[in-house]
């Protein structure tokens, strides 16, 4: 099941993180939403602008990478680490179709909330941090890049 | 385009300034002096007569000083990287014999032990003078009173005289480069609109050096008064500029010091997409803070001082490594002063490149935001 964020974000950051080979699994994440998550998520979204769907790809691909961090930190036997191996993506993915599949509605909902989740924690990075620092924060908990951070917050929240 | 303009002036000019400013500024005294045609009197120039190669001899002691500190931190800064470089294709040998998520971890703690070995000593020792440093007015201040009497009466007066006799080196060779920017030192008010206008530009650099959380940390107001005297002499920024060179004549392009780069997942995207495209598949290890500072080493720190353990804390240090069969090919420390900046060695000038020019532009995509 595709992870809630608040859920997903409440657990600590692990300590240990070893990214093994993951690169062309991150990227097949981005090209599997693009073709296959796009389907279901914005099957409902067609009076949508295109930067909605811009927002959801980006706020599906966060899912996914939290949700297989998620899988690698209960799959691993030690506390705290975190190998993120191609399977995990892979099942995330997979959870993710599947949440999509059966829920096709929800994913309007999963946009807005992971975006107001996103937003709560922006702002309580704001109040103790830098602008750039809190920007750069959110990215590595949110597990987006600064371009996506730039798509989803044209401007800082108060 | 502009901003990429801007950001090298302000990078290099600005380092370029504070290197030539000591020599610009003794040039435009001396010229003001000369245009005003003040002359001292006779015992002045008599006293300086008689004490300048004594002063001279100072300088050029205090200079090899700081090139041997420079030297000493250099080679213990250097650590981490050889032995990293050195030790990854023994190690990663069980890994490559046997494949496992085990293999992997034990790769990954073996890296950490050396990592956290090489680089304890010099982080310890750095942290430990810095504090002495700081804390020396309050717990000291009658040796403190002394040291800086005898630093302003006999080193300081040496680096002076130093630097203006490396003025008298340099200024034959710098003149005729100069073009139309000499006919600026044949009258007074261009001598001093000269002098003010540089002058205005290195102190504002200097302050924003002051104002930095590593500054900060560990000043005190003989330390502030140093780095401000400091501008007028040449030393420190030689001992820079050599330390650069260093690193320089050691990693050549494959290493850059101090880049701005931005968050670690951002990085990570950045440094495994590079090595993606170079290499195809390779292991990227990423050490959090909790890693490079494991319990013990934190509680030596904590010994050394609050500041020290409150400035490290701040820091939040990173690194990340990359593995290519068997070879490293990637070495990034990762630290927050400032900004997050970035120590960087890759097995090649290009890919060291590649990567800094897309932090580069990682880091201008969220300049609209502001600081």
């Amino acid at each position: 099941m595709l992870g809630n964020l608040d859920e997903l974000l409440s657990e600590p950051e692990p300590s240990l993180v070893i990214l093994d080979e993951t690169y062309d699994s991150e990227r097949s994440v981005k090209e599997r939403i693009e073709k296959d998550l796009r389907q279901f998520a914005f099957s409902t979204w067609d009076s949508r602008e295109d930067t909605h769907k811009e927002e959801m790809a980006i706020a599906l691909q966060s899912l996914v990478f939290l949700t297989a961090q998620d899988i690698s930190r209960r799959a691993s036997e030690l506390k705290d680490i975190v190998h993120l191996r191609r399977e995990h993506i892979e099942k995330a993915i997979e959870d993710a179709t599947n949440a999509l599949l059966r829920h096709p509605i929800e994913s309007v909902e999963l946009l807005d909330n992971w975006k107001s989740a996103a937003k709560r924690f922006l702002i309580s990075e704001l109040q103790n941090e830098s602008k750039r620092e809190a920007i750069f924060r959110t990215c590595e908990r949110l597990k987006i890049d600064t371009a996506d951070f730039a798509k989803i917050f044209p401007e800082l929240p108060k | 385009m502009s901003e990429v303009v801007s950001s090298f002036a302000k990078r290099y000019l600005a380092r370029l300034l504070r290197l030539a400013y000591p020599l610009i500024f003794w040039a435009s005294f001396f010229r003001i002096v000369e245009l005003t045609q003040y002359s001292p009197p006779q015992f002045i120039s008599n006293t300086i007569q008689v004490l300048q190669p004594v002063y001279t001899d100072i300088g050029v002691i205090a200079f090899a000083f700081l090139v041997l500190v420079m030297l000493v931190f250099s080679y213990l800064s250097l650590g981490p990287y050889h032995s990293i470089q050195q030790n990854v294709p023994f190690m990663v040998r069980d890994l490559l014999r046997k494949p496992s998520s085990s293999a992997e971890l034990a790769l990954k703690k073996k890296i950490n032990e050396l990592m956290v070995a090489a680089s304890a000593r010099s982080q310890l020792l750095a942290l430990g003078i810095l504090s002495g440093l700081k804390r020396s007015v309050s717990n000291h201040p009658k040796t403190s009173f002394f040291a800086a009497v005898a630093y302003y009466t006999i080193v300081y007066p040496g680096s002076i005289v130093l630097t203006i006799d490396i003025l008298g080196i340099i200024a034959p060779i710098a003149e005729p480069l100069l073009g139309n920017l000499r006919y600026l030192l044949t009258t007074l008010s261009g001598a001093g609109i000269l002098l003010l206008f540089l002058s205005f530009f290195d102190f504002t650099d200097l302050a924003q050096e002051l104002r930095r959380p590593s500054q900060r940390a560990f000043s005190n107001p003989l330390v502030v008064s140093r780095a401000i005297l400091e501008e007028f002499t040449v030393l420190t920024q030689l001992v820079f500029l050599l330390d650069s060179a260093l690193w320089f004549s050691i990693f050549g392009l494959s290493f850059k010091g101090s880049v701005e780069c931005p968050d670690n997942n951002t990085l990570s995207e950045i440094i495994e997409g590079t090595l993606f495209n170079e290499w195809g598949r390779s292991l990227v290890l990423f050490y959090r803070t909790e890693e490079l500072l494991p319990l013990p080493h934190m509680k030596a720190i904590t010994r050394i001082g609050p500041e020290a353990s409150h400035y490290m804390k701040h820091r939040q240090p990173a690194a990340f490594i990359g593995i290519d069969k068997d070879k490293c090919v990637l070495i990034a420390y990762i630290a927050r002063d400032d900004v997050r900046r970035m120590n960087i060695w890759t097995q090649s000038p290009a890919i060291t490149k590649t990567i800094v020019t897309k932090c580069r532009k990682a880091i201008f995509s969220i300049k609209p935001y502001g600081n």
